[in-house]
């Protein structure tokens, strides 16, 4: 499960990659509300690939879809 | 908008097809302000703001109903050559008929003068002048039905109080459009006259002669008092462009604060029911 600070920490971090997007506190607090339930490492590795595959800044479900889907291969990883 | 409660204007502009609507419009709009003569002078941010128009486009209507002969624009000036208000006159649609030759040598003693004939189509307000003058007739509620002739307009005050900042303006920023002269005399009317020269001076210091950096120096006098510099401590600099970005880290901060607190509340509970 992802606390706030990390999400508040994953979004400042995204937001340097789409610098003309604009966040507010209340989007924050919307994003944090809708992702808690996801662990931190995947929504990290889901927020690393979004920037490097996204054009614009990823909504909600984008954000998500993407920690669900694109989990890390940890046994890659170890090979 | 002026208190009239008519407009007066040539009934021949209702049908004209080579005047649009829109400088219809703008034709009536001149018309609630004319005196009985059709003289006015309104300002053409009153204008903009009846019509929900810019300035610019009202110039432009004003330029084609001149054109067309429906007004007559008359440019003034003050003495140091500056731009004052325009003043409009309506033209009214009366036109002076043609008149036989009045008899240059005085009538003989027992004859009344001649009778000049007039059409149907003109006011009966003119044939009272001819034949024996309206000034002392004139309807007061309906003045302008009695105005045949546009007579010439007799100012009351000066309107030349601003004259200093206008010399001042073109001294030191460039040339005065009529357009300026009316933003610099709403201006006059928002901060004291000292204001608004010192102001055009610290923008010519500065280096940024426009009307928009006045007014914005203005404004800030205004909020933070007369003098005083921008907020990074540095007068001769604008205050720095905030990004997107800049909002973005300052709303992150904000949030992580608060998120950071409620952590802390949350977990002094938890020791609490320990």
């Amino acid at each position: 499960m992802a606390t706030k600070p990390e999400i508040i920490k994953l979004m400042t971090t995204m937001a340097l990659a789409w610098p003309k997007y604009e966040l507010s506190k209340e989007a924050f607090d919307v994003y944090y509300k809708l992702l808690q339930e996801l662990p931190f490492e995947s929504l990290e590795y889901a927020s690393l690939y979004l920037m490097a595959n996204n054009i614009f800044f990823p909504s909600i479900s984008q954000w998500r879809n993407a920690a669900i889907n694109h989990k890390p291969n940890y046994a890659e990883t170890y090979e | 908008m002026s208190n009239a409660r008519f407009s007066i204007l040539q009934s021949k502009a209702v049908g004209d097809e080579k005047i649009s609507n829109a400088q219809f419009r703008t034709l009536a709009a001149l018309g609630t302000f004319g005196d009985k003569d059709g003289w006015c002078f309104p300002k053409l941010k009153t204008l903009s703001e009846i019509l929900k128009k810019s300035k610019q486009a009202i110039s432009m209507d004003l330029k084609e109903l001149e054109n067309l002969g429906y007004i007559e624009i008359k440019h003034q000036f003050h003495e140091d050559g500056s731009q004052k208000f325009n003043l409009y006159r309506l033209i009214f649609d009366i036109k002076q008929p043609e008149y036989p030759e009045y008899p240059l040598t005085p009538p003989e003693p027992g004859l009344t003068p001649p009778e000049y004939p007039l059409s149907s189509e003109v006011d009966g307000g003119l044939s009272k002048l001819l034949n024996g003058g309206l000034s002392s007739e004139v309807d007061p509620l309906t003045p302008h039905i009695n105005a045949p002739f546009n007579a010439p307009l007799k100012l009351t005050g000066s309107g030349s109080d601003n004259g200093e900042i206008f010399k001042i303006y073109e001294k030191e920023i460039g040339p005065l459009t009529p357009f300026i002269a009316d933003d610099l005399k709403d201006a006059e009317q928002t901060y004291p006259k000292s204001w608004i020269i010192a102001a055009v001076q610290e923008s010519a210091r500065q280096n940024k002669r426009s009307l928009k950096y006045i007014l914005a120096i203005l404004k800030r006098w205004q909020v933070d008092g007369f003098h005083s510099v921008n907020k990074n401590g540095n007068g001769n600099k604008p205050l720095k462009h905030e990004t997107p970005l800049d909002r973005t880290l300052a709303a992150a901060k904000e949030a992580m604060q608060e998120a950071l607190k409620e952590e802390e509340q949350n977990n002094g509970n938890k020791t609490r029911n320990y």
